[in-house]
């Protein structure tokens, strides 16, 4: 098959050289500051090799090829399922089955490490594996989408529904492998679960918390780096060969003569396909929901009447104590509370000495001074993000011991005023989530029009491609320090000590992700229209935005969504980022370790509905489905 | 029609609809064993989607189709599957699988036959050997021209053995060369074979020395016998 036809006269320069200065600042610059720091020190490295480090990134990759192969089991059969056939509510299904990778995975784990007794890797892989599913299911819906009905046709007339699955099957993998794929990029990089399941269980590390910890005990940025270079050797190992296998067969399926492919009746089968689906909702989203809510109206003791006398301050883990479980021996969960203080303070002191950090007021309060001039290493602290909150909570704690017993009245009475605390306490950092998550997604999602076009229109498209991936391969602790050390200078530092950090740092963290979203709408877009429009006589901006913007809105809105969504729920850069520290998401991580049971779980489910927000608003008052694929 | 002769396809007040639209019918149609019946009208009158009914792929909203005698849709009730109706359907552009070869796409249909391991591969080989198309087995199927991609379309219908053959307009991208040659080759197989064919065209003057009779279909989805 003949090559695309590739050409640079439909991109802009200009254009292209603010989208490019765009995301040099936010997302190159503090990956080019970190490897700078290596190049000065480049002994570090040595200091990578050894049985501690090979055994962590056993871990890891085991970890990640878990959590895949689990996304893939899950999310293959369900996105063909509720994409094609006529499951029982098939619509419903599949936008409730992109709900778990919105929730936090540590939402998941609140609720998995209550109801199961596993714990370590296998429940971290376990809920990962659920937690990325949808990332399977959504690109094994869509290769299904895009089989030709009269392929399809001709498969099940010579075996039935057994020839058509047959058939496509081969089809659809790659796709869904391309989703698993991307499930192994995420768990190997997420640090945060697996820090809250060892506080409910027996320890494990893993190679993202490795970096955080390198970073904490002594601030050594390259270090650092050098800890984290094989995770991105990983995620690069990883992504480079999907970015190649999509630029090959970007949209080739899809011509001027496609048919859709008609609903898939599956007789006898119906029922098995309707419930399997319903179960994975079930465990993915509306389980973890439903428990949130069950907790925030006080769990267990409203209903059993068992008075569980239990101190509202638990560390490692509340929920785990109330089931029996056994505590974490160490203050694990607690430890990253801790070394956030020293790292902040760290980063302070590593990156040219700036401003001691005193916070601007309004923009995060949170942070006690004490806090920002902690020294190095570890210290203990309680709840560093909100002292205030740790007061009233503490206040509240034994307020409410009286209400065991008390079936379902007690139990609204219960919800309304775990909601009502959880809004008193922290309607200002979900106020302030929403706006960082509204200002980075404003921001990321024009310059990812501009770079996405590059990418499908350019000549060096899978360059550019791999370059904008580049800040999601990086682990978020590595992007968060790098983004400490470039913003925390004199000059910057009323900046640094502003939500505009925070905004930057989610924009720089996830434009990647609004990128390869409209680099695929733009891939799928008709390019004559382009080039009608530039025979019109119109130029490279009117082009950009008056005849592609109408044509992938429903792209752009999936990616400024999708940037909003994963910044609500952001924690892994944000909890080095004194700034960010004010983030809804930040203070349920706090509170998962040291609050009580309905002020978190009323919490968490104020930020799932902040997260859900803009896909519920879209869904209610829009006809068109959003497009989330790259 | 001759004692011994049974209608391969008899359709009663066939209608299909599209939600509320009605975009067939109501159609009746003899169709008798061996007969190579040219279905000609303007485009969207219907014709593609008649095929699609008999075959299965399209449900009935009133009326009746049975294919040799035994009911095989009728509107409210269970219809007989799609691989079980005898049927086979070259579809318009061919329709092959393409992550497969000109092999493996025949190994692929006789496998929902039973039929594997060398057995299979030997029948395949007598298929592509039928419709001329030897020498490049392990060629995938984007890679094949229009004749050979069409007449690998009929191989693949004809793998499942069916009694009729249903044809979707299979001339439509060949050159008349190539037109002549798969007309001769199909009117051959029918007669080896013993196939109904029951064939759709916007052009009747292209396959009327094949066929025994032409019948049109018009705007309003009523048949008629055309004279040739």
């Amino acid at each position: 098959m003949a090559k695309p036809h590739r050409s640079t006269a439909l991109v802009s320069r200009p254009l292209l050289a603010v989208g490019l200065l765009g995301f040099l600042v936010l997302c190159l610059a503090p990956l080019l500051l970190m490897a700078e720091r290596l190049a000065g020190d480049p002994s570090v490295i040595t200091d990578l090799v050894g049985g501690r480090t090979l055994l962590l990134l056993l871990w890891t990759v085991l970890l990640g090829l878990g959590a895949a192969s689990i996304a893939l089991a899950i999310g293959l059969p369900f996105g063909f399922l509720v994409s094609r056939t006529d499951v029982l509510g098939a619509r419903l299904l599949r936008a409730l089955g992109i709900v778990p990778i919105l929730l936090p995975p540590i939402m998941l784990a609140m609720t998995w490490t209550m109801l199961l007794p596993l714990r370590g890797p296998v429940m971290c892989a376990l809920i990962l594996g659920v937690s990325s599913f949808p990332l399977v299911a959504l690109f094994a819906a869509r290769a299904a989408e895009r089989i030709d009905a009269r392929r399809e046709e001709a498969a099940l007339l010579t075996g039935g529904l057994g020839s058509v699955l047959a058939m496509e099957l081969p089809l659809i993998l790659p796709s869904a492998l391309g989703g698993s794929l991307l499930a192994f990029v995420v768990a190997i990089n997420d640090f945060a679960l697996p820090d809250y399941v060892s506080s409910v269980g027996r320890k494990f590390n893993v190679y993202a918390g490795e970096v955080f910890s390198t970073w904490q005990v002594d601030g050594n940025e390259a270090r650092a780096v050098a800890t984290a270079l094989p995770l991105l050797a990983l995620t690069a190992a990883v992504v480079l060969p999907l970015l190649r296998a999509r630029a090959r067969s970007g949209g080739v399926t899809i011509d001027s003569t496609f048919q859709h492919p008609r609903t898939l009746k599956l007789g006898r089968w119906r029922a098995p396909a309707t419930l399997f689906c319903l179960a994975v909702v079930t465990v993915g989203a509306l389980l973890p929901i439903g428990r949130l809510a069950y907790e925030s109206g006080g769990g267990s003791r409203v209903f059993s009447g068992v008075s569980i006398r239990r101190d509202g301050w638990t560390q490692g883990g509340g929920a785990a104590q109330n089931m029996g479980a056994t505590p974490a021996p160490t203050l694990t969960g607690a430890g990253i509370t801790d070394a956030v203080s020293a790292a902040q303070a760290a980063a302070r002191a590593a990156s040219g000495g700036a401003p001691a950090s005193s916070p601007s007021p309004g923009i995060s309060p949170g942070i006690s001074p004490a806090r920002a001039a902690a020294p190095q290493g570890r210290q203990r602290s309680v709840d560093p993000a909100a002292p205030e909150v740790e007061a009233a909570l503490k206040a509240s704690a034994t307020d409410d011991l009286s209400d065991f017993g008390g079936g379902l009245p007690a139990f609204a009475s219960n919800v309304a005023s775990a909601f009502a605390r959880a809004l008193d306490l922290s309607r200002e950092s979900l106020l302030w989530s929403l706006l960082f998550a509204f200002g980075a997604a404003t921001l990321a999602t024009p310059l990812a029009l501009i770079l996405g076009h590059a990418i499908a229109r350019g000549r060096r498209g899978v360059t550019l491609e791999f370059l904008t991936i580049l800040p999601l391969a990086a682990p978020g602790t590595l992007f968060g320090i790098g983004s400490i050390v470039l913003w925390n200078h004199d000059a910057t530092g009323s900046f640094y000590d502003s939500g505009g950090l925070v905004v930057v740092l989610f924009a720089g963290r996830f434009l990647a992700v609004a990128t390869l979203i409209c680099a695929g709408a733009v891939r799928s877009f008709d390019r004559r229209l382009e080039e009608s429009a530039e025979l019109a006589g119109a130029g490279p901006a009117r082009r950009l935005f008056g005849i592609l913007t109408p044509g992938i809105w429903t792209s752009l809105a999936g990616s400024w969504i999708a940037v909003f969504a994963l910044s609500v729920r952001e924690l892994d850069a944000a909890v080095l980022v004194p700034a960010a520290n004010d983030t809804a998401m930040f203070r349920v991580f706090n509170a998962v370790h040291f609050g009580r049971d309905d002020f978190v779980s009323a919490l968490s489910l104020l930020v799932v509905f902040a997260i859900l927000l803009p896909g519920l608003l879209w869904t209610l008052f829009s006809r068109r489905r959003l497009r989330f694929l790259p | 029609m001759s004692p011994h002769q049974q209608h391969a396809i008899a359709i009663r007040g066939l209608t299909v609809q599209a939600g509320a639209t009605r975009i067939l019918g109501p159609v009746d149609l003899d169709v008798q064993e061996g007969e190579h019946v040219l279905l000609v009208g303007p485009s969207g009158s219907g014709k593609s989607t008649l095929l699609r009914a008999i075959a299965g792929l399209e449900d009935p909203a009133a009326g009746e189709i049975m294919l040799f005698d035994r009911s095989a849709s009728r509107a409210g009730s269970r219809s007989t599957p799609p691989q079980e109706r005898g049927v086979g359907l070259l579809f318009q552009g061919g329709a092959l699988w393409p992550h497969m070869t000109v092999l493996q796409t025949l190994l692929f249909v006789l496998k929902r036959r039973g039929l594997t391991g060398a057995p299979a591969k030997q029948r395949a080989e007598e298929l592509l050997e039928l419709v001329d198309l030897t020498g490049i087995n392990g060629q995938k199927a984007p890679t094949l021209s229009g004749g050979e991609a069409q007449r690998l379309s009929l191989a693949r219908a004809l793998a499942s053995e069916p009694r009729i053959l249903l044809l979707d307009e299979p001339l439509g991208p060949l050159d008349a060369p190539r037109r002549a040659a798969l007309l001769d080759r199909l009117a051959e197989l029918e007669g080896q074979l013993g196939l109904t064919t029951l064939h759709v065209t916007h052009d009747p003057g292209e396959a009327e020395r094949v066929a025994t009779r032409t019948v049109e279909i018009g705007d309003d989805g009523t048949l008629s016998a055309v004279a040739t």
